[in-house]
């Protein structure tokens, strides 16, 4: 794995409620959209961003700390917009 | 079969459903137990060579979850709110859900076990995993994850073709939450005497499989959970009823009923061979609508001229893969030497909306029947099927008279198309010195609005119209035909639907080409004699409804029947066209009235 074709950024969940069904949800549709292979690493432990489920087996709550990785082709645009996507509380009030 | 003294018999329930197809059956039920909840799969393991057809067979319950899913929220979407419908958008990522997926197909493969325990598992790791977790809004998810796996469990448990524990000699009534197509098709006639289903609606496949199968049949039927197997039951296809642990009382009046009919249907089949001629002198071609060879016997036996509508779905759908060249013109072939001289019509592959199945169900839309179906289907993404299934008509038209018709047509493009897929397969055929016809007769099959507001256009490329009522009654009045909360606006003689019609006729009479009817409606004799009255030419339904609607036309006038047609176009309301054709009928042939009478009950 180069360090070329991947990319990494960190993200603090920002919303009330955390990563629950909906914004799990939108994550995992999200990460259907790119080539590239994209997990979730909290406190060490790395999370495939595709499986709605992992997502949800993270249990992250609001403040919890993020490390968005992804390996291949589109890999920085993939984790520029996902970490957008999270930053924007994922449209909650 | 029951004493004439039985102490069970004093407890009768009686349970109201939808009249689906006519006719009334005494038997014992047969429950197959349906929507309750499955319960935990048990490691059985499997043998390696049956790998392949465990993984499709789960990759299958996923599609069909799927398709459930969009379906639930779709309807969910229009009753509420669109926030509270995105529900089922989380459940639909659970089905998607890749790992969940690989993780599933490996168990499979690499610990050899059945496609339900593999998925049970792999699933509950995770809900039992996600149940555990600190946050109870999360928590609450694994209530999702666990909704969602038993709905794949219970289609795992159903994808597999139905069991049957049928006694020697014994006859059933089967009940069931649902029957598909195919398990319909499936049912052994010689046990079982009609079936009654909790889900659908009179037009779903399964209701319109059931007439044509002459079973009597319920759908929509209400109390479903209070049905036990052996019980001794009645089903009147007539008036949507079904009674359970039927008194003496009802049992011999159903029975007298039974002998009745019997009796009137079999003075009418005494006239199958008499033409179907006015009394003065129109002849209106009475044909059949049939789906497989088998029936061929039928349409012998109901002395239909010719069969105006071959399904050919179930040959495709009764399989895995679809059937190759060879075998369709072996089809063909034997159809039209049974039919001699007789017109044999085939449609092309009609997929789509409710009869998608096994591996053709790889399209989940969220309004299949406005989706891609008919031709639109095959001439965009199957085209390898349609030209396969032309070639094999091209080359079986040289053994007697046949006829192709197009479904789903709604502008001219799709007829031109497939016109030159046609001469591009005779070139191909006349360069492989193979036999084949030279024109093949190729008819619109008007059952959108659309077709049937252009037909000066199509009446130039085409040799014939074929009217599918019960599509462009769907379309026309725009409801969804599996949907029984719009059931009450199926209205086949609806001023609008007979003005459709008329329009067709008169086009077909002015281009002189001809004009057939196949939907439902044209075995109703209500409505056949209108049809016939308007300038329709053949009618074409379920061998079961000839008889009948020979009788009607044998009686009347085509005088009578032209001023009835007329008359109904002036008409507001479909209750006032069905009185008008009442009248005329309670004229030519009250019996027939009569026997359809108890059918509206």
């Amino acid at each position: 794995m180069t360090a070329d074709n991947s990319a990494e950024s960190e993200v603090v969940v920002l919303n009330e409620l955390g990563l629950h069904a909906r914004p799990a949800t939108m994550l995992a549709k999200k990460a259907m959209e790119y080539k590239c292979d994209l997990y979730l690493i909290k406190d060490g432990e790395s999370f495939n961003l595709r499986s709605v489920m992992n997502i949800l087996m993270m249990a992250a709550g609001k403040g919890a700390r993020l490390v968005i990785r992804g390996i291949g082709d589109d890999a920085c645009r993939a984790v520029a917009e996902i970490k957008e996507l999270v930053n924007s509380k994922f449209g909650e009030d | 079969m029951t004493s004439a003294k039985e102490p069970e018999n004093s407890g009768e329930l009686k349970f109201k459903g939808l009249a689906a197809a006519p006719g009334i059956a005494i038997a014992r039920l047969y429950k197959i137990a349906g929507d309750s909840k499955p319960e935990a799969p048990v490691s059985r393991g499997i043998a390696p060579d049956a790998v392949a057809a465990e993984q499709a067979r789960f990759s299958a319950a996923l599609d069909q979850t799927r398709a459930e899913l969009l379906a639930l929220r779709e309807r969910l979407s229009k009753e509420i709110n669109s926030k509270d419908a995105e529900i089922f958008d989380a459940h639909l990522m659970i089905v998607d859900d890749r790992m969940l997926y690989d993780e599933v197909m490996q168990m499979i493969s690499g610990r050899l076990e059945s496609a339900e325990y593999s998925f049970y598992t792999v699933i509950e790791r995770y809900a039992s995993a996600i149940a555990v977790m600190p946050d109870a809004y999360i928590q609450e998810r694994a209530a999702d994850i666990r909704d969602v796996a038993s709905r794949v469990l219970r289609n795992l448990q159903r994808t597999g073709e139905p069991e049957w524990h049928f006694k020697d000699g014994e006859k059933y009534i089967v009940v069931a939450a649902d029957l598909t197509p195919s398990d319909t098709a499936g049912l052994d006639r010689s046990q079982v005497l009609g079936f009654a289903t909790e889900a659908g609606s009179k037009t779903s496949h399964s209701a319109v499989l059931a007439r044509s199968m002459q079973l009597p049949a319920l759908v929509g039927l209400r109390g479903f959970s209070e049905l036990k197997s052996g019980m001794p039951a009645i089903i009147d296809g007539y008036t949507g009823v079904l009674i359970a642990n039927p008194s003496q009382e009802t049992r011999d009046f159903y029975e007298k009923r039974l002998e009745d009919m019997n009796r009137f249907l079999a003075s009418l089949a005494q006239e199958s061979k008499l033409r179907p001629e006015t009394q003065d002198g129109f002849m209106v071609q009475l044909s059949s609508n049939i789906e497989s060879v088998d029936d061929l016997d039928m349409v012998k036996r109901s002395g239909s001229c010719g069969v105006g509508l071959f399904r050919t779905e179930y040959m495709f759908l009764t399989r895995k893969t679809p059937p190759d060249e060879e075998e369709q013109l072996a089809v063909y072939r034997k159809l039209l030497e049974g039919l001699g001289d007789e017109p044999l019509i085939v449609r092309t592959l009609d997929i789509g909306g409710d009869k998608l199945d096994g591996e053709l169900k790889r399209y989940a839309e969220n309004n299949p029947f406005l989706g891609l179906r008919g031709i639109r289907l095959a001439l965009r993404e199957r085209r390898e099927i349609l030209r396969t299934q032309l070639r094999a008509l091209l080359r079986a038209g040289v053994y007697g008279n046949l006829r192709v018709m197009l479904p789903m047509i709604s502008c001219v493009e799709e007829i031109r198309e497939v016109q030159e897929i046609i001469a591009d397969l005779q070139c191909d055929l006349g360069r492989e010195h193979k036999e084949f016809v030279e024109h093949l007769e190729l008819g619109a099959m008007v059952e959108t609005p659309a077709a049937a507001l252009m037909v000066e256009h199509l009446a130039k490329l085409v040799d014939f119209f074929s009217i599918g009522t019960n599509d462009l009654v769907q379309y026309t009045m725009a409801i969804d035909r599996g949907n029984d909360r719009v059931a009450y606006l199926y209205q086949p003689g609806h001023p609008v639907i007979l003005d459709l019609v008329w329009r067709c006729a008169q086009v077909a009479r002015r281009h002189n080409i001809y004009v057939s009817v196949c939907g439902q409606a044209a075995g109703d004799p209500r409505l056949a004699l209108l049809f016939a009255g308007l300038g329709v030419h053949e009618l074409s339904m379920v061998p079961a409804n000839l008889n009948q609607v020979r009788r009607v036309i044998r009686q009347m006038t085509m005088f009578e029947a032209e001023q009835a047609g007329q008359a109904a176009l002036q008409c507001a309301t479909s209750k006032e066209v069905m009185q008008i054709a009442n009248d005329v009928l309670n004229k030519v042939a009250p019996e027939v009235l009569a026997l359809i009478l108890a059918d509206d009950e």
